[in-house]
């Protein structure tokens, strides 16, 4: 008895006690919370509105009351040993309730403003406003990234970002690389745009989640994902030139369970395109194409916190291209003519835990593509050794991608993630060209574990930390002709990632980054794309010396959005500046094989770098009127002057080495810009367009490989639109549209004509003037 | 075959539409509006469901299309409750409880949330479609919920 009071008196020396009362308009209240939060505990007011917290250490507390039908009121309370403080509080009525539990947070946020890397997201409004039927046409409209004609006889087109070519770009289909290299020739064409929901892209080699050869960037390309139960069937009728047709239809429709736990969609499209010949020669500069997709992407959530993925597509492409398009290929002068089976398909399950705090994803991805080639024809000649030349020119390729891999996420009450992954890509590429005896047989296998934090130390500081390590064994044989190289490499590469984004305040960012890349040797999309030059196929081998390629790319940005009431301002100012040691460049020998084809060799190059800045403006004044500028302005230059033609044996009079300081096929200035405006509830016109500045293209003119170097022209190329929208009843609605695509007809004036033509003459906007008509009919929303 | 198909989609959103109408007339929830609210309450206090969507919600619209057409939530929700439906960007003044609610948003915001939506259904000072809140007869806040609810979800609540 003694004792326990004794002892509660030494409690009371140590700690205090709080009491007060609650009231609201004079009246006590019951029932009140009063809590303090960072020692758990608290008290209800009693029916006079009395509390009594005991036994409180000394020092300030914050304090939280709370009662359901009030506002909250938080205080700060101080205590002194031994003392008892006392304290009132009047609660004002909050007449509808603000402070009630809430029970479920966001779900569907995705935001864009806080990640550490600049991610320009390409919707599909901007596809749709430009009218683009594959991928390929809508790329251009983002800053620093160029969509390049490369073949008139097979339409060969390839992304460049921040000026590096293609190769040095990686193409994601639902963030995995499945995309190989045979993948890029044609690829970005052969994908429609209706599959697409959005093509997400970054620039500059920041995340060490992509593969290491991820330098200029990543193009994702993120396939619709279904949410309502919905369909839509799409026409559009294009007439090039005046002549031309391109016609395409498409369908998709979603089927979504009412609980969100299972969902379908499934897509097609069917396109179908003829020939071009700009200048009467008789030999396409657009390639005839016809294409069908079809696919389908869905999920089920076995559990709340899990859930499987999976897509797949069926591409089957015919394309064709030369002269005489209604004979058999090796009667010909030139025909490209390629048949592509393709199927891309993955399976991704995702589990998290209840607190949302751990998430495993386990996935496997998966390509492969068979195509049947001709890369040929007699070439002007009519000799039989020109028709046996010209018969045994049908090829075969088989290509294989598999990408598996696991990925665990640790998100922290800091807000800092941590992320690590183990991801494995195989690719298998066989091609082979019997007459020619050229064969490339390559297998590229490629075992990386990369860490990742993203690390928040304070409110305005982000940072990203990366690592990867790539185990990398290339196993090729490249052999043309007489010619047999091969390549047997192991590596082991470490890559380093470092980018950081400082929030300046409400309006501005700043962002850095830092990226250490590589490319081993192997066969990339040029090498599996075969031109033709004087009557000759142009081959591309691998030399023997073959060595890997590593780069460093930095950059930096700032970024201003403001919204101002229903005004909306972004401004992006970005600086890049890319070293490349050892890049694999192309050399033309002088060197002919004993059946006339010409062959360039790949080499290691000149040291080069590559630096500019990237600016993207958009300014949108209410939700009717929409205007975005971007553009580039760059430059390239070899450390030393790179060749790109050396004899190697007796030279031809006049055919000395050619080299060159910067990079080819390269403008130093390029942009585009597209508005979309509500004239009214349903009338809509979309104007964008694209800038091709003046830039250096090579010209084979000899058959030796010797080549003249030509300064291009600048193009400007814009798209005009309008779309007239109807509701007739509440899920079934009519978009009609129709327009005009490269309305100025900006388009290359003088190409190479006739069976000696060098193919890869070409440059600037993808096609001449069209005039297309669309009508999209379903359940649009 | 363009003929068939353009008779085959007429005749089909024409039988879609018209079974709709009949699923209306025969069974529907009984919508009401904050002004019906007020004096309803007035007279007959009963629990209180509110449905705040927005024009481009496309889980609100799942919701109205699947989940408010169930049997059993229509049977639950014009039994048990007052149901009223709310877009949460409306640009109309509503007078409830005696007081006037605005949406002054409007010209600010491309997404103007109306007062009532911002008072009875905001979540960190964030709205979020689709939100349903449901009061007791008092009119006080029992439970907001922030997301798409499958019917078995949202019976459950409502049970």
């Amino acid at each position: 008895m003694l004792g326990s009071s004794f002892g509660s008196a030494s409690i009371i020396a140590q700690t205090s006690t709080f009491t007060g009362r609650v009231f609201a308009e004079d009246k006590p209240l019951a029932g009140v919370t009063v809590y303090i939060p960072s020692l758990n505990k608290g008290d209800v007011t009693n029916e006079e509105g009395i509390f009594v917290i005991k036994a409180l250490p000394v020092g300030t507390h914050q304090i939280k009351i709370s009662f359901l039908g009030f506002k909250n009121v938080f205080d700060t309370i101080s205590t002194e040993p031994g003392k008892v403080l006392k304290k009132e509080y009047e609660l004002e009525e909050d007449f509808l309730n603000l402070d009630a539990m809430v029970v479920s947070g966001t779900r569907y946020e995705l935001d864009r403003a806080n990640a550490p890397v600049v991610v320009n997201v390409l919707s599909n409004k901007l596809l749709a406003a430009t009218q683009s039927i594959s991928i390929s046409e809508g790329l251009s409209f983002q800053p620093g990234v160029r969509i390049e004609a490369n073949c008139q006889n097979c339409g060969f087109t390839q992304v460049r970002m921040n000026g590096l070519s293609g190769n040095y770009s990686q193409i994601l289909i639902n963030s995995r690389p499945i995309f190989s290299a045979l993948n890029s020739v044609y690829g970005l064409e052969q994908i429609p745009t209706n599959i697409v929901e959005q093509v997400e892209v970054t620039r500059s080699g920041g995340s060490a989640l992509y593969g290491s050869n991820a330098i200029a960037g990543t193009i994702n390309i993120i396939t619709k994902e279904p949410v309502t139960n919905n369909w839509e069937i799409h026409s559009n009728t294009a007439l090039i030139a005046g002549k031309t047709v391109d016609q395409t239809l498409s369908f998709n429709g979603s089927i979504v369970d009412e609980s969100l736990k299972t969902g379908v969609t499934f897509y097609a499209m069917n396109r179908d395109r003829g020939s071009y010949d700009a200048n009467g020669d008789g030999f396409t500069e657009l390639v005839q194409l016809k294409n069908n997709v079809f696919g389908s992407k869905f999920f089920i959530k076995p559990s709340n916190y899990g859930k499987i993925m999976g897509d797949f597509s069926l591409l089957k492409e015919y394309r064709r291209g030369g002269d005489q398009l209604d004979l058999a290929p090796h009667f010909t002068d030139i025909t490209e003519e390629l048949i592509h089976d393709t199927f891309f398909g993955s399976l991704n399950y995702d589990q998290r835990t209840p607190d949302n705090k751990n998430k495993i994803s386990v996935y496997a991805s998966l390509q492969r593509t068979l195509r049947d080639s001709f890369y040929g024809g007699l070439g002007g000649g009519r000799t039989p050794q020109d028709s046996a030349l010209a018969i045994n020119a049908y090829g075969n390729t088989d290509d294989l991608a598999v990408v598996v891999g696991v990925q665990y996420n640790r998100y922290f009450d800091s807000r800092d993630v941590f992320t690590f992954g183990i991801e494995n890509q195989y690719y298998n590429t066989t091609d082979e060209i019997q007459g020619y005896r050229r064969i490339i047989d390559q297998q590229v296998n490629t075992l990386g574990l990369f860490v990742q934090y993203e690390w928040k130390p304070w409110d305005k500081l982000t940072t990203l930390l990366g690592l990867r390590y790539d185990l990398n064994n290339v196993d090729g044989d490249y052999k043309v002709g007489t010619i047999n190289n091969s390549v047997d490499i192991n590596l082991g590469v470490l890559s380093p990632r470092f980018t950081l984004l400082y929030t300046i305040n409400e309006y501005l960012r700043f962002r850095g980054g830092y990226a250490r890349g590589f490319r081993s040797p192997q066969a990339f999309n040029e090498d599996l794309h075969i031109s033709s030059v004087g009557g000759e196929p142009l081959f591309v081998i691998l030399s023997k010396e073959l060595d890997k390629e590593t780069s460093n790319a930095y950059t930096a940005s700032i970024n201003y959005t403001r919204n101002r009431g229903v005004t909306q301002t972004t401004f992006l100012l970005e600086g890049f500046f890319t070293q490349l040691q050892d890049p694999f460049s192309q050399v033309s020998t002088g060197r002919v094989l004993s059946n006339g084809s010409i062959l360039e060799e790949v080499r290691n190059g000149e040291g080069a770098t590559v630096s500019g800045i990237n600016f993207e403006l958009g300014y949108s004044p209410s939700s009717s009127f929409f205007f975005q500028i971007g553009g580039t302005l760059q430059q390239t230059s070899y450390d030393n002057p790179q060749v790109l033609f050396e004899p190697e044996e007796q030279p031809v009079l006049g055919e000395s080495t050619v080299t060159v300081k910067g990079f080819l096929r390269n403008p130093n200035m390029y942009g585009y810009f597209a508005t979309f405006y509500n004239i009214s509830k349903s009338l809509q016109l979309d104007v964008s367009g694209t800038y091709t500045g003046s830039m250096v293209v090579p010209r084979v003119v000899s058959e030796t490989g010797f080549l003249r170097l030509i300064d291009s022209n600048p193009f400007i190329d814009v798209n005009l639109k309008l779309n007239y929208h109807i509701d007739i009843f509440e899920d079934f609605s009519m978009t009609m549209s129709g327009g005009l695509k490269n309305m100025f007809n900006s388009f290359q004036d003088e190409f190479d004509v006739g069976p000696t033509r060098d193919s890869d003459f070409v440059f600037g906007p993808l096609a001449p003037r069209s005039v297309f008509i669309s009508l999209k009919i379903g359940d649009l929303h | 075959m363009i003929r068939l198909i353009v008779l085959i989609c007429i005749l089909w959103m024409v039988t879609s539409q018209s079974n709709k109408l009949l699923a209306q007339e025969v069974n529907a929830i009984q919508w009401i509006s904050f002004e019906q609210l007020d004096d309803s309450l007035a007279k007959k206090p009963k629990k209180v469901f509110i449905d705040f969507y927005t024009e481009w919600c496309t889980y609100c619209k799942k919701m109205d299309r699947v989940v408010f057409t169930k049997s059993s939530i229509i049977e639950v929700l014009n039994t048990e409750y007052y149901a009223v439906r709310f877009d949460a960007e409306t640009t109309e003044s509503i007078e409830f409880g005696g007081r006037l609610f605005k949406n002054y948003e409007i010209g600010k915001s491309r997404t103007p949330v109306h007062e009532i939506a911002r008072l009875l259904a905001t979540n960190n000072n964030h709205f979020t479609p689709p939100a349903m809140v449901i009061l007791d007869e008092n009119f006080n806040v029992e439970q907001r919920h922030f997301e798409y609810l499958d019917s078995k979800s949202l019976f459950k609540i409502l049970e």
